[in-house]
Parts: C-alpha cells; sequence; structure tokens
C-alpha cells in the first residue's frame, strides 16, 4: 500500500558506532509527523526515560519533517526537536523545538521521514546525507566556527557553488553512475540544508540551539547543548527524491481556494484584515527594516512570508523576538533610528551565528542590569564579572554578552546550566519571588503574556514542559488592542468573535464561548481547563506534527470571508482537508484533535517517567505574591470577557494575581478531565490502554508511577 | 561532482539540415525551418513567463505546484521552474528564478533527434518535450545555453521534461497551456511571476526579468524600483 | 520641533540622564500579530525610541504612569504636565502616543540645545 506524503524511511543515527540504519516511516504512521512521530520514535529508543538533563548519553533527539512539508500546503514547511532538553528547572523534560527554512522538505527529498540521533561521537562529527547515502565526517576543524562559517565550509566540503548563478548539480559519483538507470541520483539546483550548532551548542549551554540557513533556530530547550554533549556538529541533507501524494488535483485546488477566498487580494489587499492565513507578506521583525531594499523570505511553502533578506547584509533571514533582544539596552546608545535598528539586527546576528536562544533576554537581560544596579554583579563584586558593564548598549557589549553565554565564560559560566539554577547558586531566589526576575515557569522567562492574564498560555506551558509559544488565541488580543488603540471600531464584536472561535473548538469546548471568557471569575473554571485541553490536542498534532506554522494557524476568524469564518476546520482548506489530500487518510477535523490527545498522553508518561508530579507543577512565587500591573507591559490588555449582565465584551485584564489554592483546584479539573491521576497528575491504565498506549501503562506500572483509576 | 555526460555537441539531425540548407534548401524540418542562411526558425510560441526575482519570496511554492500539476508527485528536481537561493548572501544576488524561456529560436528544439522536443502548434506552439517520443538522449539538456539548463532530466522515468507552460497538467483542474493557466503563476503568493503575450528580446539575457512591485509592496515596507 | 529656549540646566541634565533600575519605567513593544515584548526605559530620551510612530507596531506605554515617572523620577513637573495635556487632549490611545512622542522629542531637543549652550557643565552623571 502506497504510504502518501512520506519519504517512506527514517534515519537512525548511532553517533557512538558512527553507524546509519534505516528504519520503515509506516510502523509510526498513526502518529502523523513531527512531534509525534518524535514522541513514538523516543520512546522507543530511549532506553532510559528517567534522565533529566539532556547531556546524559542515553538521550535520543529526533528531527522530524511532516507529510504536509514540500507539498504546497500553506504555510506547513517546519520541522520538529524532540528529546530531553537542557537548562531547565527543576528538571530538564521531554521537550521540543521547532525551526522553518527548507530543512523539512530538502530532509524528505533526500529519503527520510526523520532522523533518530542517538549515542555519543568520540570526537566531532558532521553528517552528510544525499539521497539516503549517509557519510559520517571528522568535523574537528569545524568545531569552534560560528553556525554560518560551518555551513558555508561544509558547503565547500561538498563542492556546492556559492551563490545563484549556479547550475544543475549532479548527485552522482561518476559518469558511469547517471547512465546507469539503476543508480541515477540525478539532478538538483537547491543547496543541502544544514543543521548545525554554534559555540553555545559546542559547550553544550543550555542556551544552545540547532540552526539552519541563517536565520531559522531551533532555540528552546537546549538541544544545540545536547548536540554538543553528542560531539554533533552538523547535519547536512540534499535529495533529488520525490514525494508522491494522494490527491494532487485536492492539493492544488484547495490551494487556489486558500488564495482566493482566505487570502487578502495582492492587488487591493485589506492590511488591517483580523486573520493569520490570510496577511500579506509582512517582515515580522521588532525593528523597523534597515532598507527598504529587501525581498520578503519565507519557508517551503509558506503562503506568508514573515522574513527577509536585505541589501546591507545583516539581519537576514531573523525575525522577532530574536532582533529586538537587546532592545532596551540599545536605546540607551543609539543616537538615531537607523544606528538602534543596525545595533539590534546585528546584535541579532551576533545571536544566530554563535547559535544562542534570545528568549532569556526578554526579562533575563533586566535582572542581570538589576544586580549591576545593586551592586552585587561587576568586577570585585559578589557575583564576579568583568564585562563591559560601562558600555551596556553598545554592539560591543551585546557581542561581548553571547560570547559569555555561548562559550561558558564569565557570568556564562553560571548561567549556562540555567537562568534559575544561577540564580540560586548566587542568593537570588528572592527575585523569583518579586518578580525581578521574571522567570515564569520551568526556569524559562516570561515570554510576554504573563499566566495571570492571558491564562491558557500560562496554564499550558505549566501543565507541560515549556513556554507554549503557541499564538493560536493570542491574536484576538493584538486585534482588538490594535482596534482599541485606534479607536476603531472593532472588526468582529466580542460575542460574534467567540462564537466563531468556539464553533471550531471541536471536540471539547465545540460551540461553547464560554470557554473564552477571560474574565476573572472564569479563569480558574472547568470552562477553561477544556480549552487548554483542546489547544494543547491541537497543538500537539496539527502544529507540532503535521507541522502548520504558529504565524499562519490556527486561522479561526477572518475578515476577508463573506462570514468571517476562518480557514480552521473549513471544509474547503481546514488543516485536515490538506493532511487527506497529501496522505490519502479520510481524518476529521476531530480525529486529529484525538491523535494530538494520544501524543500529549505519551509526553505526559514520558515526564511521569522523569518524575513529575503534580506537587512541583506550579509557577514561579511572583505569579502568586504579586499582581500583574497596569502599564508593565501595554497600558491595556483587552479581552472577551463576560459582564456581570453575562453580555460579551472587550474588557482589560489588567491588574490580576494567580490564587494557588483556585490553581490546585484547576489542576484537579484539568488531570480529571485528561482522565489522569488528580492527586498525581499521572495518566491512567484505563486513558492510556483507550488511546491504544497499553505498553506504556505498562511501562508507568512497572516503574510504580502509574496514575490510579478514579473510584 | 560528475560531468554532466550529456554535454556533448552534435546531432546528427543538425548535421543533415545543416548540409541540405547547404545546397540551398530551406529545408522543413519537422515543427521547424532550417532556412539557408543557417537559421533555425519555429513558430514563436504564444506566451511566456517572466519574473521579478527581487519580489520572490523564496517559498518554493512554484516548484512544488509545477510538479505537482504535471505528475501528482512533489519533487523540485522535476519542476520546470527553478528557484535558487544563497541564504548567506545579500538581496538581490541571495536569489534567481530560472524559468523556461520558450526561445524564438530555440536550441533544444532544434537539436532533437526525433521531434520529441517541438513547438507544439496545438498549445501555441509552446516548446514541449512529448514524452512519446523522448529517448532520453539528454541533447536538449546540454543545448540549452543558460545556467541552470531550463530542461529537466527526470531520472526516474530516464526522459527530458521542459516546461510548457501547463499544457499538459492533469493534475490542475483547468485548462493549461498559453490560453490557459499556469499552475507557478497562479499559486505564487506574492504575484512574482507573470504569463506575458509579447515576446521578451531575445537578444539579452535580461529581458525575462519584469518589475511586478507596485504600491501594496511599497506600503509593505519594500522598494518598488527596478 | 519646538525648543524651549528657557529650559535651565539643571533640569535638562533631569531629562537626559538615566534614573537608578529600580524606579525604571516600563514599556512595552506590541508587533501584531505575535510580538508582544515587555521592557523599560530609564531616561526620558529612550522614550523617543519607544514612542516614535511606526506603521507596524504600537508602544505599549502608560500615559497617566509616565507623566507620574516624568514628574517624581525624571524630576520634571514640565515635562510631565505637557505629557498630561498631551494625552488628555487625544481622541485614541494612538494618538497620544503620537502626540506625548512629539511633547517628548521637543523636550529631549531642548534639554539637548540648554546643555549645548553651557559648554562649561559637566555631561550627566546618574543621579542616586
Amino acid at each position: 500500500m502506497a504510504l502518501y506524503g512520506y519519504a517512506g524511511k527514517i534515519l537512525r543515527l548511532d553517533l557512538t558506532a558512527q553507524r546509519a540504519t534505516e528504519i520503515d516511516t509506516a510502523k509510526y504512521r498513526s502518529w502523523g509527523g513531527g512531534h509525534g512521530l518524535g514522541s513514538a520514535l523516543f520512546w522507543e529508543f530511549c532506553k532510559d526515560k528517567t534522565i533529566k538533563d539532556g547531556r546524559n548519553p542515553a538521550n535520543v533527539i529526533v528531527v522530524a519533517s511532516s507529510p504536509l512539508n514540500g507539498t504546497l500546503v500553506p504555510s506547513a514547511g517546519r520541522s520538529e526537536v524532540v528529546g530531553v532538553g537542557l537548562g531547565m528547572y527543576p528538571y530538564s523534560w521531554y521537550t521540543r523545538s521547532g525551526f522553518g527554512g527548507r530543512f523539512g522538505t530538502m530532509l524528505r527529498q533526500a529519503g527520510f521521514d526523520a532522523i533518530v540521533i542517538e549515542g555519543r561521537a568520540s570526537s566531532p562529527v558532521w553528517v552528510d546525507v544525499r539521497n539516503r547515502k549517509v557519510v559520517f565526517h571528522d568535523a574537528s576543524a569545524l568545531w569552534g566556527t560560528d553556525t554560518q562559517t560551518a555551513q558555508e565550509r561544509i558547503w565547500a566540503q561538498m563542492g556546492v557553488p556559492r551563490g545563484t548563478d549556479t547550475g544543475w548539480w549532479d548527485l552522482n559519483a561518476s559518469a558511469a553512475e547517471a547512465l546507469d538507470p539503476a543508480t541515477d541520483q540525478g539532478r538538483t539546483t537547491q543547496k543541502p540544508a544544514i543543521l548545525t550548532i554554534g559555540q553555545a551548542g559546542e559547550n553544550q549551554t543550555g542556551g544552545g540551539g540547532l540552526v539552519h540557513d541563517a536565520g531559522n533556530i531551533a532555540a528552546v530547550a537546549g538541544f544545540g547543548g545536547v548536540w554538543g554533549s553528542k560531539n554533533l556538529k552538523a547535519i547536512s541533507v540534499i535529495g533529488t527524491g520525490e514525494i508522491p501524494v494522494a490527491d494532487a488535483k485536492a492539493l492544488l485546488r484547495a490551494r487556489q481556494v486558500t488564495k482566493e477566498k482566505y487570502v487578502s487580494d495582492l492587488q487591493q489587499p485589506d492590511f488591517a484584515a483580523w486573520t493569520k492565513i490570510g496577511k500579506q507578506p509582512k517582515l515580522m521583525a521588532m525593528v523597523p527594516p534597515p532598507t527598504d531594499e529587501f525581498r520578503p523570505q519565507a519557508c517551503q511553502g509558506c503562503i506568508s512570508g514573515c522574513r527577509a533578506r536585505y541589501s546591507v547584509g545583516y539581519g537576514s533571514e531573523t525575525k522577532c523576538q530574536v532582533t529586538s533582544w537587546y532592545f532596551a539596552p540599545s536605546r540607551r546608545v543609539a543616537k538615531s533610528s537607523q544606528e538602534l535598528i543596525e545595533i539590534n539586527l546585528r546584535a541579532a546576528d551576533a545571536a544566530q551565528r554563535y547559535g544562542i536562544n534570545t528568549y532569556f533576554a526578554i526579562t533575563g537581560l533586566h535582572w542581570l542590569e538589576h544586580l549591576v544596579e545593586e551592586g552585587v554583579l561587576g568586577p570585585g563584586k559578589a557575583i564576579p564579572s568583568n564585562l563591559p558593564w560601562d558600555k551596556y548598549g553598545t554592539l560591543e557589549f551585546a557581542e561581548k554578552l553571547i560570547h559569555a553565554l555561548s562559550c561558558r565564560e564569565d557570568i556564562g559560566a553560571d548561567l549556562a546550566d540555567g537562568w534559575v539554577q544561577a540564580a540560586h547558586k548566587w542568593g537570588r531566589a528572592e527575585d523569583l519571588r518579586t518578580g525581578h526576575m521574571a522567570f515564569s515557569y520551568w526556569g524559562q522567562p516570561d515570554h510576554g503574556y504573563d499566566p495571570r492574564a492571558e491564562v491558557e498560555w500560562g496554564y499550558g506551558s505549566i501543565l507541560g514542559d515549556r513556554d507554549i509559544c503557541e499564538h493560536c488565541f493570542n491574536i484576538i488580543f493584538t486585534n482588538i488592542t490594535s482596534s482599541f488603540a485606534f479607536a476603531q471600531p472593532m472588526r468582529i464584536q466580542a460575542k460574534d468573535l467567540v462564537g466563531i472561535i468556539a464553533e471550531k473548538l471541536s471536540p471539547y469546548a465545540k460551540n461553547r464561548p464560554e470557554v473564552l471568557d477571560y474574565g476573572d471569575e472564569n479563569m480558574y473554571s472547568e470552562n477553561v481547563a477544556q480549552l487548554v485541553r483542546w489547544h494543547r490536542h491541537y497543538t500537539r498534532f496539527y502544529k507540532q506534527s503535521a507541522l502548520y506554522c504558529d504565524l499562519r494557524w490556527p486561522d479561526f476568524y477572518n475578515t476577508n470571508t463573506p462570514d468571517n469564518r476562518g480557514a480552521t476546520a473549513s471544509d474547503d482548506a481546514g488543516e485536515h482537508v490538506w493532511w487527506n489530500a497529501v496522505t490519502g487518510d479520510t481524518l476529521s477535523f476531530d480525529d486529529g484533535i484525538e491523535i494530538g490527545r494520544r501524543i500529549w498522553n505519551l509526553d505526559n508518561a514520558i515526564w511521569t517517567l522523569q518524575g513529575r508530579h503534580r506537587d512541583i507543577v506550579h509557577f514561579a512565587p511572583y505569579i502568586y505574591e504579586t499582581h500583574f500591573e497596569k502599564g508593565e507591559l501595554f497600558p491595556f490588555y483587552m479581552w472577551p470577557c463576560r459582564d456581570e449582565q453575562g453580555q460579551w465584551v472587550y474588557r482589560d485584564i489588567m491588574g490580576r494575581t494567580m490564587d494557588r489554592r483556585k490553581f490546585e483546584e484547576f489542576k484537579t479539573s484539568f488531570y480529571r478531565l485528561e482522565g489522569w491521576d488528580t492527586a498525581s497528575g499521572w495518566p491512567t491504565r484505563a486513558t492510556l490502554e483507550g488511546l491504544g498506549l497499553r505498553e506504556v501503562a505498562d511501562t508507568l506500572e512497572a516503574a510504580g508511577r502509574l496514575g490510579k483509576e478514579r473510584a | 561532482m560528475a560531468q554532466d555526460p550529456a554535454r556533448s555537441e552534435g546531432a546528427s539531425r543538425r548535421a543533415f539540415l545543416a548540409a541540405s540548407a547547404a545546397t540551398g534548401c530551406a529545408v522543413f524540418a519537422g515543427p521547424g525551418v532550417l532556412l539557408a542562411d543557417g537559421r533555425f526558425v519555429i513558430p514563436n510560441s504564444a506566451g511566456f513567463l517572466v519574473v521579478d526575482t527581487k519580489k520572490c519570496q523564496g517559498c518554493g511554492t512554484c516548484m512544488m505546484a509545477c510538479s505537482l500539476a504535471h505528475t501528482g508527485r512533489a519533487s523540485y528536481t522535476l519542476s520546470r521552474i527553478q528557484v535558487l537561493q544563497d541564504s548567506f548572501a545579500r538581496w538581490p544576488d541571495d536569489l534567481a528564478l530560472a524559468q523556461c524561456r520558450q526561445c524564438q529560436n530555440a536550441p533544444c528544439v532544434e537539436v532533437c533527434p526525433t521531434g520529441a522536443n517541438h513547438a507544439d502548434a496545438k498549445f501555441g506552439h509552446v516548446r514541449r518535450i512529448d514524452q512519446s517520443l523522448c529517448i532520453g538522449c539528454k541533447s536538449c539538456v546540454a543545448a540549452c545555453p543558460f545556467t541552470p539548463d531550463r530542461v529537466q532530466w527526470d531520472h526516474g522515468g530516464r526522459k527530458a521534461q521542459k516546461c510548457d507552460l501547463c499544457a499538459e497538467t492533469p493534475y490542475l483542474d483547468a485548462p493549461g497551456g498559453p490560453d490557459g493557466v499556469q499552475a507557478c503563476v497562479r499559486v505564487c503568493p506574492v504575484g512574482a511571476i507573470a504569463f506575458v503575450r509579447e515576446m521578451p528580446d531575445q537578444t539579452r539575457e535580461d529581458s525575462y526579468q519584469a518589475n511586478l512591485r507596485d504600491w501594496v509592496w511599497k506600503r509593505l515596507g519594500m522598494t518598488m524600483e527596478k | 520641533m519646538a525648543l524651549t529656549t528657557a529650559m535651565d540646566v539643571e533640569t535638562a541634565h533631569r531629562i537626559l540622564a538615566s534614573v537608578p533600575h529600580v524606579r525604571r519605567f516600563p514599556v512595552g513593544h506590541l508587533r501584531p500579530p505575535t510580538g508582544l515584548i515587555p521592557s523599560f526605559v530609564r531616561s526620558v530620551g529612550e522614550l523617543e525610541f519607544v514612542l516614535a510612530p511606526r506603521s507596524d507596531s504600537l508602544p505599549g506605554v502608560h500615559m497617566e504612569r509616565l507623566a507620574a515617572w516624568i514628574e517624581h523620577d525624571v524630576g520634571d513637573p514640565a515635562g510631565a504636565a505637557e505629557v498630561r495635556a498631551a494625552a488628555a487632549a487625544a481622541p485614541s490611545y494612538v494618538d497620544a502616543c503620537v502626540a506625548v512622542y512629539e511633547r517628548i522629542r521637543d523636550r529631549v531637543a531642548s534639554a539637548r540645545h540648554a546643555l549645548e549652550s553651557a559648554p562649561q557643565v559637566q555631561a550627566p552623571e546618574r543621579r542616586a
């Protein structure tokens, strides 16, 4: 039976023996792709799932594509990485990170759906994958190079010509190979897609990420540090293969429908449309572009690129928070807007080159500044640091800080293993109570959407493995707030908005708009628990396994359509429609949610083995002990709420705190709905077996960590 | 990197035509005419693709759409339009689009020994390779003067293929060809590919570059300059 | 741009100097559809960058608090009054941002002018 949508093989890399083997994808088909596929592979190949530090040699990392990569499904071109992470607190969970670009698409054309990375090489290696031919190379000469240099040198070593004035690259080793139909590897114009670590990964830091091309980084979770611990510098993939799809006609038709119905007309666009998938290709950077000489730059298959490549030679392909991690300090020294932009984009480049996660800077940089101001951090201080703090705000300081964090120098020596760990070591645990150190969950910084306000974000993060970074519902806030800020009429009124979204929250919250009430009275309710469940399951399958991009999906509402309904769950361009057209499956939208539930339960089983218990599922103390104040982030924080008369309004929800006791009740409610033991948060046998995971239940039972059934 | 063995001179058909022309005859060579002065002339294509490489977002959707529309499979190697990128280069030199130019005096048509590669009168004289006649000699691949050459080698099917302006696209639910839809034009999210009727200047390599950026582009923060 | 010709050197100092970290003023930056970054400023000069009008993003500044900060932490009651007046007169938050930006920009320019006109004066130091 044809395995539509899949390359059909999974590559296993045994770094210890420097051996590559293949396994068939078919066995794992029911897990979809991406994260689901990764969790199933991790479960099978990680022999010690109790590990809490990603540097343990038993750790297994999976880099996975999706059947949708490279098949023109709109904005489904990303790749997923899973494994036990690094630098989190108190444990580094089995977790995930994602990155864009062209790696997933090219991996599949090279013949593989995923790569399983096991063991540890005795010395640095990089892996060369060409049309299922796998070669391990000595990476000693690459060790110590930044991510761009590493990729360029690998291209040079492979004989890949630079620039774009290049021809076809024949992948055959000889003319004879090309002439033989049985061996002809074919030609490509593409350059190999490379995933690599920089110094931050080589030095096994918790901030170490995996970088692809100029600006795609799987940054959160420390997987770069894990690769560094395995002496794995890079993986390069190139291929000339093809992916069979079940219904190419349906694919092409759905893409046309999407463009005509859901996307703003290119000729007369609605620049202020309320939609995710229907936006024009607007650069998603926190600083203005340094020039108007740039193109939008997109991941493969994306319907609206969010990055850029500039003429100025810096800042290319980098977007969002990375472009502004140094915003606050740079404002102190910049003399002009142009200088401010250049400092920030070059600081972004430094982070990409070192391959380091810049999320620490959202709140961590302010914390460091606080310590300097307090007089406890600096030359000769209690926390010694010889960084040039007098040049704070300059590009020079930014680069030195990135270097220190990446190379375990200066304060980087302590911060490399985790920021919250460093805070404890430095005797600064109190900062987690006051909020000076706003790291809200699992040793990770507050993303900006405070758990006390945007509850589905905070709950999803603390009940899972990391800051979720999933803007599914967050778009509500930005649409409403922007309209409010401009004193413009709301494009969609609150009651209609929640109604449209609730139509799509199938099955748990279908047509239950009350789950979208962000008001104080509702924030610990079973309603919100159902919302969080839906969110976890939707993202586990559709966004992390099928790999629909967070920036463009879900498209709940869309003012480009006559009825304001978005593409999500629609019959003509919904997530399941694309999946079925590619794979030949006959999934309903709800079926995808159920697959996500299965994946989520497998993940919880892994966390349970790692040591998860509800007693450690808690936010940082400041979330409970302080209030989210007006003006702290934005002067107003508008979300849909029901007023005292039960009418839907958009209301400012600033000023809240999280009640610890009520959060405990919320956890109980959530666990009960998920079919987990409410005393521990562990999955039960009934729940696992109901998902076809009997073997998982057996493993938990043998470990003494199987959830008790509800009486 | 292995040399492409197909890059060799000579096609017996060309030699025959040249010899015949030397007798002072204008030889009708199937779909083309070899004039006495040596020029090989075929009817012009009724349409051409022009591209704006400063506008392209490098998403590769055109490549996916092309291979899917023609073969039902997603493959960059089988795409008849190619997008080449260098992630570390500066705009505008970081990206190139390589579409078939439907050349007026198409060398790939001229060299084909079987007439598989021909100006198809049924589809506005688009230069198209009839797969049933292609013997996989790769002469057309070698003959294309552009880099990358605009003829693709299907290493699985052992045939050459090229852009036919979607004349033969069994997976597109609309008629293709010069009078119909081109999958790449239709699918491009930013409108970086356009179909035109007027033949671009055949003496200039850059004549297939167009400025397709407008006020919307400028409003999005990007230059409209040529 | 309107310079305040009568700005005294001490006020100019206060406007251009940084306040201690504990007295910083929180600001945000909203870049739809997904970017909301918390941040802060420690001087009025930094606010020029925060509030400078852009077509693709919104600054996050609580105007009442800003005025109070300028008055009590920066020590520029006249500037605070200008901010209050500008914000109160604006029909929307975005209009307030633009109006306050102009006041801030002018105030900072006046401060720089005041110091340039008094060349013997030391560069502003950080206040306690």
